[in-house]
C-alpha cells in the first residue's frame, strides 16, 4: 500500500507514512494515544491522509486498538486504502451538484414539500422569483403559508419521491395566465362575433316589423279610399289616394330589399338549391310581368333550350330574373320587344333578358349594380340589380349587361346546370383563387379545354360553393391573403359530399405533404400551362393512357 | 251575422280591420289585448278571431293557447295577423296553432282572399 519494503520499513518512526505538513502534529497525537489505549477509530472516522514511499498522497481510515505484548502495550493500526471510496464519493457529490443544478435553475417553479407535515424541504430559483420571497421566507411559510401567495393561474405537477431518506413531494407548477387570459380572449372574440350577428339579426326582424306596421295602415286606408267604400270621390281625391297607394306600395319595396340586401350582408340569407326545369320557373316570372307589357303593347318572347334545368334556388333565381324583366319593361318604350332567352353552355344555364330599350352607356354597365344607384333616372329602389348579384354569385353563378343587338340592353346570368345536365355537358372545375389575373388565365386555359370554372375567393366561399355545386375538380391556392388553401383542404376532406372530389393544390413552393393530407396532386406556381390541363384530364379520370 | 274578434294594441289596425271587415257584412268586435281577447271570447264565441302577435301583455301566441284551451273555442279560426314576417316566423305560427298567418302590411284584397 504503501510501496515500501518491509525491511525500509521495521525501525522507522510511523510519521514517514504522514505527510510532512501533519508529521509533528501526529507525533503528539501518538504520544496522547499511547498515555490511554483504546480501540478506536483514528480522529473519531475521518479520512486522513498518507503518503507513499514516491511522495504521493492517498486518503485513508484508521482503526487503533491496544495490543497487549507481555508487560509492554504497543498500538496495532489497522489502516485501509480509501481512494475508491472517495472517488465514489466525489463522483457522488458530482451527481448530487448537478442534480441540484437542474433543479435550482429549472425553468419552471418547483419546490420540494413533507406532505405528512406540510413543511417545505427545498425550493428553486423560479419558484422564490415567482412568489417574489427569499429562500429563507419560502420555507418558513410551509405549505400552508404558501396557498394565499398563489396568485397567478398556475398549471401543478406532483410526483411522490423520497427526498433525504423520507417520502417526499416535488411540485412543479407553471404560470399558464398567459395562456389562459389567451384562449379567454379568443372564446370572448368568438362569444362576441356571434351576439353581433345576432343581434344584427334581431335588429333587421325589429325594424322590419316597426316598419311594416305604419305601413301596413297607410297602405290599407289608402286602400279603403280609393275603393270608395265610404263614398264616392271628387277625382282630385282619387289622385291624391292612388299616389299615397303607389309611394307606400314603393316605400314596402324598399323595405324589402334593403332587408334582403341587409340579411345577404349578414350572412343570414339561406339558400334552398334545387334541381327546377327552366321552362315553368321563366314562364311564371314572365306571366308576373306580363300586365305591365300588355300596357305598354310590348311584346314577351321566351326562347329556350330544349329540356333546360338547372339547379339553384328556385324561389331567390326568379326575384333575379323578374327583377330583369321587370326593367326590361319599365326601360323599353311602347310597342317594344322583351325576350328571354335560355340555354345551357360550359356547365352553366345562360339567362339572357333581351330588352329593345334605350341600352345602358358603357361606363355604367358595371355601376349599375352597385346598392342605390339611380343613374338612369327611373324610379326604383336603386337596389334590385345589386341583390340580383349578390344572389347569382351566392349560387356560383356570374351576372353582366352588355349591349344587346340594335341597341337595346342585354342582361345576362348563369346559374349552374342540373347535375345529369351538366355531366352531359361539360367538367365544372371550382378554384380558389383571389388573384383576378391569375384566375382569367385559368379560366381560359380551361374554355379551350372545354371545361367550365367557378371561382371562390375566399376559404368559407368555397367550401360553401364545393358544397352546392359539386364541382368535378378543385383546385386551391395554397397561400390566401385571407385564411389559408390549407384550411380549404381540410374542410373539404372532412366533409362527406366534398371528400371525394379531387383537390389539385398550387403554391409558389412544391409542398408534398398536400398529398399527405389528401390532395390529388400539388403543383408549384407558375403551373404550366400543359401540365395543369394534363393533371386536370388525369383528376377527371380523362387522360389517354 | 257572423261574428269576427279582433285583438290588436293599435286603434288605427283595429278601425282598419274593422272596416274592411264591416263591408263584407261581418259584425266585428274588437279587443285591445289578448286577456281581454280571452275573456270575450269564451263569454261568446266568435266565428273568426284575428290576432295580433306583439301585444302588451299576453303576446298572441300566448292568447292563442289559452283561446285554444277553451273547449266552446274548438273549430274556432284563429289567424295571426302580424307585422313579423323575417324567415322562420309563419311556419312558427303554423306550428303554434295559428289557421293561418297573414303579414301586414295587408289589403283589403289579401285579407278577403285569405278568409274566403
Amino acid at each position: 500500500m504503501f510501496g515500501y519494503t518491509r525491511q525500509e520499513l521495521i525501525g522507522q518512526r510511523i510519521e514517514i507514512l504522514t505527510p510532512a505538513a501533519v508529521r509533528a502534529g501526529h507525533e503528539q497525537k501518538r504520544l496522547g494515544y499511547s498515555a490511554a489505549p483504546v480501540t478506536r477509530s483514528m480522529g473519531s472516522g475521518s479520512y486522513f491522509q498518507a503518503v507513499r514511499k514516491d511522495g504521493r498522497e492517498f486518503p485513508v481510515e484508521i482503526m487503533l486498538s491496544p495490543l497487549q505484548v507481555g508487560e509492554a502495550v504497543h498500538t496495532a493500526a489497522v489502516v485501509r486504502d480509501v481512494s475508491e471510496r472517495m472517488n465514489l464519493l466525489a463522483a457522488m457529490q458530482e451527481s448530487e451538484a448537478q442534480a441540484r443544478l437542474l433543479f435550482e435553475e429549472c425553468p419552471l417553479a418547483s419546490w420540494v414539500e413533507d406532505p405528512a407535515t406540510g413543511a417545505l424541504l427545498a425550493v428553486n430559483r423560479e419558484a422564490l422569483r415567482a412568489f417574489r420571497v427569499s429562500r429563507e421566507e419560502f420555507l418558513a411559510l410551509g405549505v400552508a403559508g404558501l396557498a394565499p401567495l398563489w396568485e397567478a393561474d398556475y398549471e401543478v405537477r406532483s410526483h411522490d419521491l423520497p427526498y433525504l431518506g423520507r417520502p417526499a413531494r416535488l411540485l412543479v407548477v407553471q404560470d399558464v395566465s398567459a395562456q389562459r387570459r389567451f384562449q379567454e380572449a379568443i372564446e370572448e372574440a368568438r362569444l362576441r362575433a356571434e351576439q353581433a350577428s345576432q343581434a344584427k339579426s334581431e335588429f333587421l326582424a325589429s325594424m322590419s316589423h316597426e316598419l311594416r306596421s305604419p305601413l301596413h295602415t297607410i297602405i290599407g286606408f289608402a286602400e279603403l279610399l280609393a275603393d270608395e267604400l265610404e263614398g264616392p270621390l271628387n277625382d282630385k281625391q282619387k289622385r291624391f289616394a292612388a299616389h299615397i297607394q303607389r309611394d307606400s306600395q314603393h316605400l314596402l319595396t324598399l323595405i324589402n330589399d334593403i332587408l334582403d340586401l341587409s340579411k345577404i350582408e349578414a350572412g343570414r340569407m339561406e339558400l334552398r338549391v334545387e334541381e327546377f326545369t327552366a321552362r315553368e320557373w321563366i314562364e311564371e316570372a314572365v306571366a308576373m310581368v306580363r300586365p305591365q307589357a300588355e300596357a305598354k303593347e310590348i311584346a314577351l318572347d321566351v326562347q329556350l333550350e330544349r329540356d333546360l334545368r338547372l339547379a339553384g334556388d328556385r324561389l331567390r333565381s326568379k326575384q333575379v330574373l323578374l327583377n330583369l324583366l321587370t326593367n326590361a319593361v319599365k326601360f323599353t318604350n311602347a310597342g317594344g320587344r322583351v325576350a328571354v332567352e335560355g340555354r345551357s353552355a360550359g356547365g352553366f344555364g345562360t339567362i339572357g333578358v333581351v330588352d329593345t330599350g334605350v341600352g345602358v352607356p358603357p361606363e355604367l354597365r358595371e355601376r349599375i349594380f352597385e346598392a342605390f344607384f339611380q343613374g338612369l333616372g327611373a324610379a326604383g329602389t336603386g337596389l334590385g340589380l345589386a341583390i340580383a348579384r349578390r344572389l347569382v354569385e351566392r349560387q356560383g353563378g356570374r351576372i353582366w349587361m352588355e349591349e344587346a343587338a340594335g341597341g337595346g340592353s342585354r342582361f345576362v346570368f348563369t346559374l349552374p346546370l342540373a347535375a345529369a345536365m351538366a355531366r352531359r355537358s361539360q367538367p365544372l372545375v371550382l378554384a380558389l383563387e383571389d388573384d383576378p389575373s391569375a384566375l382569367a388565365l385559368l379560366r381560359e386555359y380551361l374554355e379551350a379545354e372545354g371545361m367550365a370554372l367557378v371561382a371562390a375567393a375566399t376559404v368559407r366561399e368555397s367550401l360553401v360553393k364545393a358544397l352546392d355545386l359539386h364541382p368535378d375538380v378543385i383546385v386551391l391556392d395554397l397561400y390566401l391573403p385571407q385564411g389559408s388553401g390549407w384550411d380549404a383542404l381540410a374542410g373539404l376532406k372532412k366533409l362527406e359530399e366534398t371528400r371525394d372530389i379531387p383537390v389539385l393544390v398550387t403554391s409558389v413552393a412544391a409542398d408534398e405533404s398536400a398529398l399527405e393530407r389528401g390532395a390529388f396532386a400539388s403543383l408549384t406556381k407558375p403551373v404550366a400551362r400543359d401540365l395543369l390541363v394534363r393533371t386536370l384530364r388525369r383528376a377527371l379520370g380523362r387522360e389517354e393512357e | 251575422m257572423r261574428r269576427v274578434l279582433i285583438a290588436d294594441d293599435s286603434a288605427s289596425n283595429r278601425e282598419l280591420l274593422r272596416t274592411m271587415l264591416s263591408h263584407e257584412g261581418w259584425t266585428v268586435e274588437e279587443a285591445r289585448d289578448g286577456l281581454t281577447a280571452v275573456e270575450m271570447a269564451t263569454a261568446r264565441p266568435p266565428e273568426l278571431i284575428l290576432l295580433d302577435i306583439q301585444m302588451p301583455g299576453l303576446n298572441g301566441y300566448e292568447t292563442l293557447r289559452r283561446l285554444r284551451a277553451v273547449p266552446a273555442l274548438a273549430g274556432v279560426a284563429i289567424y295571426a295577423v302580424t307585422a313579423s314576417a323575417m324567415e322562420g316566423d309563419e311556419q312558427r305560427g303554423l306550428a303554434a296553432g295559428f289557421t293561418g298567418y297573414l303579414t301586414k302590411p295587408l289589403t283589403r284584397r289579401l285579407l278577403l282572399a285569405a278568409l274566403s
